[in-house]
């Protein structure tokens, strides 16, 4: 679809997180399940308007009150609940400001609903942006763009009431080049113009590019790689919770247990997988380098003696430290120390293994002490326990005093 | 830098082109004449463009050798302090003796207290080691980059994309593994339990169908550990 205009509106992938995780909170928390009959799901976008472009970075959810009536306007916007919101985001992120306004439906078309809505952001904000996403994923061409539509509020022109009618059902198919959208200005001091003529801005399609700070793409790459397990194990033990109650225990483990995909609740999985990000990171920054330098050398790119002096910096600052005598003590004394510790941990935890194991197995078997031999005397020389005083320690009272008792019988 | 360029340009005579660059080399703040070589006036023939051009890429030594016109103190020391920036690029631990002979100091005193100006001028960042008589370099400006330079450059890069890219596969190798084996575990104590279970429910069928004088079930027993309560036992039989 080519966009009339060179406007273009960066987003941010922050926020169609937050749009996403708000569709799928409302639609999990309306008993129906299904996005029909969910209350609106909408919210406000925040961000920066520059001449041409804009940026949206936040968004945070709006709250409507349904208002019994006209069928074209079910829901008025809460102003109160709305300034209070806005003002706290203003103190948080200064520089950000309120841009335009999102909504969820099942296309990306403006149905009539949606614009009424807008008319009452314009009230607010006469040049909102409107974010149009599409849970259906219907617009999008075989999955390669998104499921939205962001457009842009000129400034209202006369335009003839015509236009105004919005007519779908037609081409729904079609949803680009064939629709103008315009909503109705509504402003109190409107030039009395001639009948079929109204005040209307007309909404514009912008083209939608994708932009990430640094920190923002871990903590989207977290989302999407490290925490998408634990939600798909959300998601399967809703759909098993859905079902009766199990029987047994039993079967409940056992289903659980075939469930359960790999969550990633191992600490040190956790800790690799932040230290893998991190030279992620790094490695995508050498590529960024080494494609400049390799463009230069081919000659695709100017060769500027600063960068080139940058560049060489960074190469010549990397930590790198060989054949010091001082430094290998000293690491191998942190790794000995290392080792030490956790060499440590290993053998009190064996011993207290062994300890369970000895005495459990004493346990066992001597209550059957008057069927079968006397159970394993851990006290016997030689054998397979040479360390005398720590399997004393272990079964050695048990055993010694088991064999005084005889067969006698238990109460 | 700005102003060296645009007087650069309106010069036209040989003379005033030497009088740019002494004063280029004078200047205090300016160590990196990369822009200045890369103006198309470097390809005159003034002997004064290969100084600067030393003063770009070479060390004190490659001056010693070759045949260029005198330097004055400051210029001199500017040399001294980019020398000494190329030999800290080159390694990250320098020793005392090599540092001496490079930079053509007398004594040891007269070397720490060029190596203490570089740190002050901003282009080096380092540890001085007096015991063990070495700089520890932390951070260093480089020197300026030479065309001929960029293929070491881009070679340097690739080899730490590799390094990193086989660093990625380990981790993730790492996690990989950390996984399996915290959800193989996680089954073994759940299969564990089962059969414990089983086994439970199977002894308390069998124990319920006949009242077998070693049955472990002592729940009267005031002791909770398992030690304790065969002590008990042991203490009570024993009295027999």
């Amino acid at each position: 679809m080519t966009p009339r205009t060179s406007g273009t509106v960066v987003v941010h992938p922050l926020v169609l997180l937050n749009i996403s995780e708000h569709t799928t909170r409302t639609a999990a928390q309306s008993k129906a399940g299904s996005l029909a009959n969910a209350p609106l799901v909408c919210g406000a976008l925040l961000g920066r308007q520059l001449e041409n472009q804009a940026e949206v970075f936040l968004s945070f959810e709006l709250k409507f009150n349904a208002r019994d009536g006209a069928g074209a306007a079910p829901y008025e916007l809460d102003d109160r609940h709305f300034l209070t919101r806005t003002d706290q985001m203003k103190q948080i992120f200064p520089e950000d400001e309120f841009i335009g306004w999102y909504v969820v439906a099942s296309s990306t078309q403006v149905t009539p609903a949606i614009a009424a809505l807008h008319q009452q952001i314009m009230r607010a904000l006469p040049t909102a942006l409107l974010l149009v996403f599409d849970t259906a994923f219907e617009t999008s061409d075989g999955g390669a763009s998104l499921p939205l539509a962001v457009y842009d509020t000129l400034p209202p022109t006369r335009v003839e009431r015509a236009k105004l009618q919005l007519n779908f059902g037609a081409d729904c198919g079609d949803s680009t080049a064939a629709v103008d959208y315009y909503v109705e200005s509504t402003s109190d001091d409107a030039i009395p113009l001639e009948v079929d003529t109204v005040w209307a801005s007309h909404l514009v399609p912008l083209r939608i590019a994708i932009d990430s700070g640094e920190a923002e793409r871990v903590a989207i790459e977290h989302v999407a790689n490290v925490a998408r397990p634990t939600t798909m194990a959300i998601m399967q033990g809703e759909e098993t919770a859905g079902g009766a109650g199990s029987s047994t225990k039993m079967a409940e483990g056992q289903e659980s247990g075939q469930n359960a995909p790999v969550e990633l609740t191992s600490r040190m999985a956790t800790f690799l997988s932040s230290q893998r990000n991190a030279v992620d990171m790094l490695h995508r920054d050498i590529t960024v380098l080494k494609a400049y330098v390799g463009e230069v050398i081919s000659g695709a790119a100017p060769f500027d003696p600063q960068i080139m002096q940058l560049v060489h910096r960074v190469l010549c600052n990397r930590p790198v430290v060989q054949n010091d005598e001082t430094f290998d003590l000293a690491m191998m004394q942190e790794e000995t120390n290392f080792h030490m510790t956790a060499y440590l941990a290993n053998i009190t935890t064996t011993a207290s293994v062994v300890r369970n194991l000895a005495q459990r197995s004493n346990a066992a078997l001597s209550a059957a002490r008057n069927k079968h031999q006397p159970y394993v005397n851990v006290n016997r020389e030689g054998g397979m326990y040479d360390g005398g005083g720590i399997s004393s320690m272990f079964g050695g009272g048990g055993g010694r005093q088991g064999r005084h008792r005889g067969f006698g019988h238990f109460r | 830098m700005d102003a060296y360029l645009s007087t650069l340009h309106t010069a036209t005579t040989e003379l005033e082109v030497t009088q740019v660059i002494q004063r280029l080399l004078e200047d205090e703040g300016i160590y990196h004449f990369g822009r200045v070589l890369d103006s198309p006036k470097a390809r005159e023939p003034n002997v004064y463009w290969r100084l600067l051009e030393l003063f770009s890429f070479g060390t004190l030594s490659e001056y010693k050798a070759a045949q260029l016109p005198e330097l004055s103190e400051r210029q001199l020391e500017k040399l001294k302090h980019l020398s000494l920036v190329s030999l800290a690029s080159a390694s990250k631990v320098l020793p005392y003796d090599d540092l001496i002979r490079e930079l053509d100091c007398a004594h040891e005193q007269q070397m720490e207290d060029l190596v203490i100006d570089t740190i002050y001028k901003g282009l080096l960042s380092a540890k001085l080691d007096q015991q063990r008589r070495l700089i520890e370099v932390e951070f260093v400006v480089g020197r300026d980059v030479r065309w001929e330079d960029l293929q070491a450059i881009y070679e340097s890069l690739d080899q730490w994309s590799v390094l990193c890219e086989k660093e990625l596969d380990t981790l993730t190798d790492g996690v990989n593994t950390a996984e399996r084996e915290s959800v193989s575990k996680r089954t073994r104590e759940r299969e564990f339990t089962f059969a414990l279970q089983d086994l439970r429910m199977a002894y308390a069928a069998h124990a319920s169908m006949g009242d077998d004088a070693d049955s472990l079930a002592r729940y009267d027993s005031q002791y909770t550990s398992s030690e304790y309560q065969r002590e008990e036992r042991r203490a009570g039989t024993g009295d027999m």
